[in-house]
């Protein structure tokens, strides 16, 4: 009897343990939140806004013991080497072999900084997404959420630009699904180039209309939204239309007193429009590879050190080859310009000269007398070269500007073909692939979807 | 006549009394292996049906003649013969009929015999295997146990091992098996940032090898269903010593060792570099000697042929021999109503390269207590600490290996003052990476558990465990500013505390009952266990001068703190019957409900069948030639959830900021379906034992593993590229067959052989598809992809068929990217005339095809001779080395020594491509089968000569010295320095590559074993 009590009482204990087996095993995250809906009200809008910009400013690879800054396909890295070298300006003088490709204008289907460039641009746009579907919806002030909404329209305006310039027609995606299952049903194909500009331009517009002038540097203004348009409408050849959007801009900034003051870590409050915040906890990549001290990859081109006019003190960011415009290659805690009013002047500048207007020769020699360069007349029928030129030696290694530049003037094939070492093929249209994993993942995109050359 | 008639009768008589003066009467005492006297034992006259028994005593008289062999034999014990020599008494003693059914296995949750066995169980030869230099426990495994793939990932003190229990199962999720230490599972894994370059940090490190009883590995999913969702990978059961009633037993063992590096790299002389840097530049179109004098020299031939600056390779190596050594001490002993056993361990390891080493101290206390007739206690605690000093050994620019290999030859490493050189390196001066950067781990583990059996009756005892393991992993990495690797963030320092918490209570009834010819045995049991994983991670830069860690003057670059925990609870159950010991039926039922399944799928059953059939059993059976003979069958399923993270299943949003504003984002899609992988898998087996002397077992199974888990890829331009889902499906066929024979076994020789055979076919058989219903693979590594139809991690690249020489018809599209005579010519396999990645194929496996081991002992007298041969056969290596240090890699680089036959207009008859610059090189250094060599190997693993001394010289103490070494030879074709190493180190499916990975080292040892 005793024994059949014992075993009785163990198997109540049981019992009783066995049915509470759900709570027992119920744990939560801490390091991360789950999350029904990420934005319910204005606060955690504007978390997530903070949450796009910082999308696109790294690739967040969630700083686990990383010592040496890696990652910023968008801004503050990649996006400058591989244009840079993809153009004529930067050389290839480390031992990447995707940079290899890139610097040759031959990159293979698969080239892994091709498809992370395009990977990490639509990741950007999933997180502008979720912002311009999601905020219209919550409660709050309409002043603040149309703030909200602007600055991520901007900023898918902007990665669509980005995109298009060195692809040609993209997928126009507007949705930030959450379930995997709803991504695999809605593929999306290749719009046209005419078709990836008209939307962006709807963007870009509401954006300039949605947004304050004036703010943070850092961030979207209504400032930083009009030089985009104006970028976006010289594109499209209105120049009509682009210089009334960029006309209230001039004025609102001045240049920085000299070249040398843009480039101390800090973006230049008086000159910046609109600049990437970098800092020893969130940096970029461009001091590292730029340095010798931290990996010299990437250099300087013959081309472009022999291309400066004698007095121009901005040869002195060039030394022996290497760039010195970024200065930490520690941390990368350098900021990097996204638009500056010397941008701005130039842009405003070359609109001028297309009517012969003779303030165009003012803008542009406001830029150089900066640099301690002396005066230049700018008209309709030199204003492709002496414009190309200065904004090469202007805005070299700061972004993507020599190789969209080019490619806007209708001069990319000359330039390019002329490079040593290249593999120019006129079909490709100096385009880059579509990268190969996007087809093989995308039924929207075949083999035959690949730009032409490939 | 009358006298020659009687002379030979006299001679007659003469020789007949001669004969019978022969036989003579002999006697003497028969005693069992313990010295006793054994009664009944039958004394046979060989070659006649003469004989007699012994008595009560043991005692027995026998008259033979000088010469004869009379045969001692009694049932359980091995018959003796002997010779009848002068001697008029003769003493036997005999030995233990070594029955291999006797031998008793350690289960999940409890032990059975050999014989009643109906699961596929490795048992490892503990003693055997004890004296391997290494420290731990799955480098001493190495061919021990069949079935079992391991492989050393990396040379470096302290590095990790992959095992694999019968092929690999998953993708994302972990293919180690489970470790269970004397009924616990372990903590177990990687941890840590100083993983460079598969130097994982594992875990396993703490485990003492010198406190191991016994070691089994459950192979088949009957025997590891009782692990439910974790048995899917195989378990391998750890007993810990425990003491023996009786007196105080003290053991010392020691050895030292000194290791050699397998290979070492060898490269171009500085003139012989600066002539292929030239030629590549000259290929190009640019003038002779441009790269030459861009370094200030000047072109010639004599530049060419001379050689000057220090040898990179030979300065980073400590040239002297590396020392490994260990100690352990021990106690043991006890009464019957107390027990205990207690063991110090000392290890040390210096690694072959500057910078490396691994240190390990132990203390274990196990203790067994009989309190009362009914309840007995049993208790252990385990304290460890391990130091692990690495240095940079990954492919990167500040790693010591791969910068001796790589950077420009012809530099000084040390100045005129003997400070560093550093200005003209590209990357970094190796020397200074292995010397000064600092890269330290220190792990403290406790592991303790206490037990409690209440036995209520012989029959039913119910058994309750509580343990609590706690690991703490502290590393500190550390670059001065004097550095290339720290100057440019001005020193940095990194540091990481990792404090892992597990604990696990269990209780089991245990019942037997025995009903005429049925035996049965019941188990129910309920687990629940947890663990805790709390992570901070320091990094800042702008150390001070003088300081290491990350103190308060220096610049916070990252602060985070990451805490994650994950619970199991579980119940299970066996029931197993047996009929005359002779049919014996088992089946075991798991449910586990785990915190890490999506809210779907909480709860997880694992069922398994198994039977066995001792035909030798039976009384119509002839012991003849075959002497046991018992087939198996079994059929279960098994889970694997590692693949999931702890929160894997949940839609997560992170922190980020800007611009010091606080930021979200989603960084994990939802999964709510996310679920176990299970594994099914069937296994027939056979044990035959022949003339009692050789054991031979062959096991052949089919695993089918489904609901892989894996990061199926998305359609990048969603904003994501991967989410985990259960999609695959792998399947896994193999053959395993180990023969051990006792082909001699006499007091004064014996030898023992173990050979085993284990061949492994692995198939991706299901992965995601995509909207066409196609697969869809999966990139991984340098050059593999996972693809239905292929081996988990089969190579995937171009193919190359030699050079284009002069006169070739190179496609126009190849020469308007450059492509001339000279580079390497790939095979255009979709005929486009172009080649690109759509050209690739397969071409490649990194899984063996046949693993095993041969293993010879023998022993005569006092002494003892074993050697282990180990081998891998049919295997495939991506030697990314080559993508660097090849022909094809660029100039900046130096290059093997190997590739020296370069392709020039002089020099056509070769494979290795011209040098070239920019996007021809690239063009040349493309993933092709041109980086995949044979990495096939034979290895003798072990030989140890030892020597025991006499008992007759020195009373109650057995010592034994011995000398040996490890890894002494490896027959092999590959061209790197060791087959076995993996750069990924622990990675599913990137496998076989090789990056700069460190070999593994040759051991000179010399040990002594005592004990009285």
């Amino acid at each position: 009897m005793k024994l059949l009590n014992k075993i009785l009482f163990i198997l109540t204990i049981s019992a009783l343990v066995v049915s509470c087996a759900d709570e027992f095993i119920e744990t939560e995250p801490t390091s991360s939140i789950p999350v029904e809906v990420l934005i319910t009200d204005i606060p955690s809008a504007q978390s997530a806004l903070n949450g796009l910009y910082s999308a696109m400013s790294n690739d967040d690879n969630n700083g686990v013991g990383v010592l040496i800054p890696l990652g910023d396909r968008v801004t503050g890295g990649y996006e400058i080497f591989m244009t840079g070298m993809y153009a004529d300006d930067l050389a290839h003088i480390g031992s990447f072999p995707s940079f290899a490709e890139i610097n040759g204008n031959d990159p293979a289907l698969n080239n892994i900084d091709n498809q992370n460039y395009w990977d990490q641009h639509y990741a950007v746009i999933y997180r502008a997404n979720t912002i311009i579907n999601q905020v219209p919806d919550i409660e709050g002030p309409e002043a603040e959420k149309n703030e909200i909404i602007g600055q991520a329209k901007a900023v898918r305006a902007f990665m669509f630009y980005k995109l298009v310039k060195v692809y040609g027609g993209v997928p126009l995606e507007t949705e930030a699904f959450i379930l995997p299952s709803d991504i695999d049903a809605n593929p999306i194909g290749r719009s046209s180039v005419e078709q990836t500009y008209a939307f962006i331009l709807d963007d870009v517009t509401e954006a300039v209309t949605l947004l304050n002038p004036g703010g943070d540097i850092y961030f979207f203004n209504e400032y930083s939204a009009r030089v985009l348009k104006s970028k976006i409408e010289m594109e499209l050849e209105d120049y009509a239309t682009a210089k009334i959007t960029i006309e209230p801009v001039i004025g609102e900034f001045s240049l920085a007193n000299r070249y040398s003051d843009l480039f101390t870590g800090d973006a230049n409050s008086q000159e910046a429009i609109l600049a990437v915040d970098f800092n020893e906890t969130d940096g970029g990549s461009h001091a590292f590879f730029f340095l010798e001290a931290g990996r010299g990859e990437v250099g300087a081109s013959d081309d472009l050190v022999s291309t400066f006019e004698a007095d121009d003190e901005r040869i002195n960011f060039i030394s022996d080859g290497e760039i010195i415009k970024y200065t930490d290659p520690g941390t990368g805690s350098d900021d990097a310009y996204i638009f500056r009013y010397a941008d701005v002047l130039l842009m405003y500048a070359e609109l001028l000269a297309r009517e012969d207007d003779p303030m165009a020769s003012d803008h542009i020699n406001q830029v150089r007398e900066r640099a301690g360069l002396g005066d230049i007349t700018l008209n309709s029928s030199n204003f492709i070269e002496l414009i190309a030129q200065e904004r090469r030696v202007e805005f070299f290694a700061e972004g993507s500007d020599r190789l969209f530049t080019i490619t806007r003037l209708g001069i990319a094939d000359d330039i390019i073909s002329n490079k040593p070492n290249v593999t120019f093929i006129a079909t490709r249209n100096n385009l880059w692939p579509i990268p190969q994993q996007e087809i093989e993942r995308n039924t929207e995109i075949s083999i035959n979807d690949q730009n032409p050359g490939y | 006549m009358k006298v020659h008639y009687y002379k030979f009768s006299m001679l007659f008589f003469f020789i007949y009394s001669m004969t019978f003066a022969q036989e003579r009467n002999i006697s003497g005492t028969v005693t069992d292996d313990k010295g006793l006297p054994l009664p009944g034992v039958n004394i046979l006259i060989k070659n006649t049906d003469r004989g007699t028994q012994t008595d009560f005593d043991g005692r027995y008289t026998l008259t033979v003649n000088r010469g004869t062999i009379i045969s001692f034999s009694y049932v359980g014990f091995k018959t003796k013969d002997v010779v009848v020599g002068d001697s008029e008494t003769i003493n036997t003693q005999l030995s233990l009929e070594s029955s291999i059914l006797e031998e008793v296995i350690v289960v999940g949750f409890g032990e059975q015999t050999r014989k009643s066995l109906t699961t596929a169980i490795s048992s490892v030869d503990v003693d055997a295997v004890r004296g391997i230099a290494t420290p731990t426990v799955s480098g001493a495994l190495q061919g021990a146990a069949n079935g079992i793939q391991i492989n050393q990932n990396s040379g470096v003190p302290g590095s990790a091992f992959s095992v694999r229990v019968r092929g690999a199962s998953s993708i994302n999720g972990s293919n180690e098996p489970l470790y269970v230490v004397d009924g616990v599972p372990i903590v177990s894994g990687r941890v840590g940032e100083n993983a460079f370059g598969g130097q994982d940090n594992d875990l396993l490190n703490n485990l003492n090898f010198s406190d191991i009883e016994s070691i089994q590995v459950l192979k088949d999913a009957s025997s590891s269903a009782i692990y439910g969702a974790r048995g899917a990978n195989g378990v391998v059961l750890i007993t810990t010593k425990r003491g023996k009633a009786g007196k105080l037993t003290v053991e010392a063992n020691s050895y030292i060792g000194l290791q050699k590096e397998i290979n070492r790299y060898d490269v171009f002389t500085a003139g012989e570099y600066y002539r292929f840097a030239d030629t590549a530049f000259e290929s190009a179109g640019n003038a002779p000697g441009t790269w030459s004098s861009a370094n200030g020299f000047t072109a010639s031939e004599e530049f060419y042929n001379s050689d000057f600056g220090d040898s990179y390779i030979d300065a980073i190596y400590r040239g002297s021999e590396a020392v490994i050594r260990q100690t352990d001490i021990s106690v043991s002993g006890g009464t019957e109503k107390a027990r205990f056993y207690l063991n110090y361990s000392d290890f040390n390891q210096e690694g072959v390269i500057f910078g490396q080493s691994f240190d390990r101290r132990s203390l274990t206390l196990n203790t067994n207590f009989k309190a009362t007739e009914k309840l007995d206690l049993d208790g252990s605690v385990n304290i460890t600490e391990t130091d692990n000093s690495r240095i940079n050994g990954d492919n990167n620019i500040y790693g010591a290996l791969t910068t001796s290999v790589l950077e420009q030859p012809g530099f000084d490493l040390l100045n005129e003052d003997g400070s560093f050189n550093t200005d003209p390196f590209r990357f970094s001066n190796p020397l200074q990476n292995a010397i000064v950067d600092k890269s330290e781990a220190r792990t403290f583990r406790m592991f303790s558990n206490l037990g409690l059996r209440y036995a209520f009756t012989d029959d039913f005892n119910i058994y309750t465990k509580a343990s609590l393991e706690r690991v703490d992993f502290k590393e500190l990495i550390f670059q001065p500013f004097t550095t290339r690797q720290g100057a440019p963030s001005n020193g940095s320092s990194f540091k990481g505390i990792n404090l892992i918490n597990r604990w696990n209570i269990y209780t089991t009834l245990n019942y037997k009952k025995q009903i005429g010819d049925f035996n049965l045995t019941g188990l129910f049991g309920i687990s629940f266990e947890g663990t805790n994983n709390d992570d901070t991670e320091v990094n800042t830069t702008s150390i001070p001068a003088g300081f290491e860690l990350p103190v308060a003057g220096a610049v916070l670059v990252q602060a985070d703190n990451f805490i994650t925990e994950q619970k199991l609870f579980s119940y299970f159950g066996r029931a197993g019957a047996s009929y005359m010991d002779m049919v014996f039926i088992e089946a075991v039922m798991r449910a586990d409900a785990s915190s890490v399944f999506g809210e779907d799928n909480q709860i997880g059953y694992f069922p398994s069948f198994s039977a066995a059939y001792l035909v030798s059993g039976a009384d119509w059976f002839k012991h003849t030639i075959v002497t046991n003979l018992k087939a198996r069958v079994s059929w279960g399923q098994t889970g694997n959830q590692s693949g999931i993270g702890n929160f894997g299943s949940r839609l997560l949003a992170g922190s980020q900021s800007y611009a010091e504003n606080p930021g979200t984002g989603i960084i994990q899609l939802p999964a709510p379906y996310l679920t176990w992988e299970t594994t099914t898998q069937t296994n027939l087996g056979v044990d035959i034992t022949l003339f009692d002397r050789v054991d031979i077992s062959y096991d052949y199974y089919i695993k089918e593993t489904e609901d892989v888990l894996l990061s199926r890829p998305l359609r990048n331009s969603s904003g994501f590229e991967t989410v985990a889902a259960n999609v695959g499906s792998i399947e896994n066929i193999g053959h395993e067959l180990s023969i051990n024979a006792r082909i001699f076994d006499n007091d004064n020789f014996s030898w023992t052989l173990q050979a085993q055979f284990a061949t492994n076919e692995n198939e991706v058989t299901e992965l995601q598809r995509d909207a066409d219903g196609q697969f869809i693979p999966i990139d991984q590594g340098f050059a593999t992809r996972i693809e239905v139809g292929q081996q988990l991690g089969a190579f995937f690249g171009l193919q190359a068929d030699g050079l284009w020489q002069e006169g070739d018809n190179i496609p126009q599209s190849l020469v308007n990217r450059g492509i001339s005579p000279g580079d390497v010519k790939y095979i255009d396999q979709n005929g486009d005339g172009n080649i690109d990645a759509n050209d690739r194929a397969f071409m490649g496996n990194p899984l063996p095809k046949w693993t095993g081991n041969l293993r010879n002992t023998f022993k005569y007298k006092g002494f003892d001779l074993s050697a282990n041969f180990q081998f891998e056969q049919d295997k495939d290596i991506y030697n990314n080395s080559l993508a660097f240090g090849g022909a094809s890699g660029s100039f900046v680089f130096n290059k093997f020594r190997d590739q020296l036959n370069y392709w020039t207009p002089e020099n056509t008859n070769t494979d290795i491509p011209r040098p070239r610059i920019g996007s021809v090189q690239a063009y040349n250094n493309q993933d092709s089968d041109r980086f995949i060599e044979d990495g096939s190997y034979l290895r003798l693993k072990e030989v140890v000569l030892g020597y025991t001394i006499p008992a007759q010289l020195i009373k109650n103490t057995t010592l034994r010295i011995y000398i040996g070494g490890d890894n002494l030879v490896t027959w092999t074709d590959y061209s790197g320095l060791d087959p076995e190493v993996n750069t990924f180190g622990d990675s599913n499916a990137s496998r076989g590559t090789d990056f700069f990975t460190q070999g593994l080292n040759r051991i000179y040892k010399f040990g002594i074993n005592l004990k009285f």
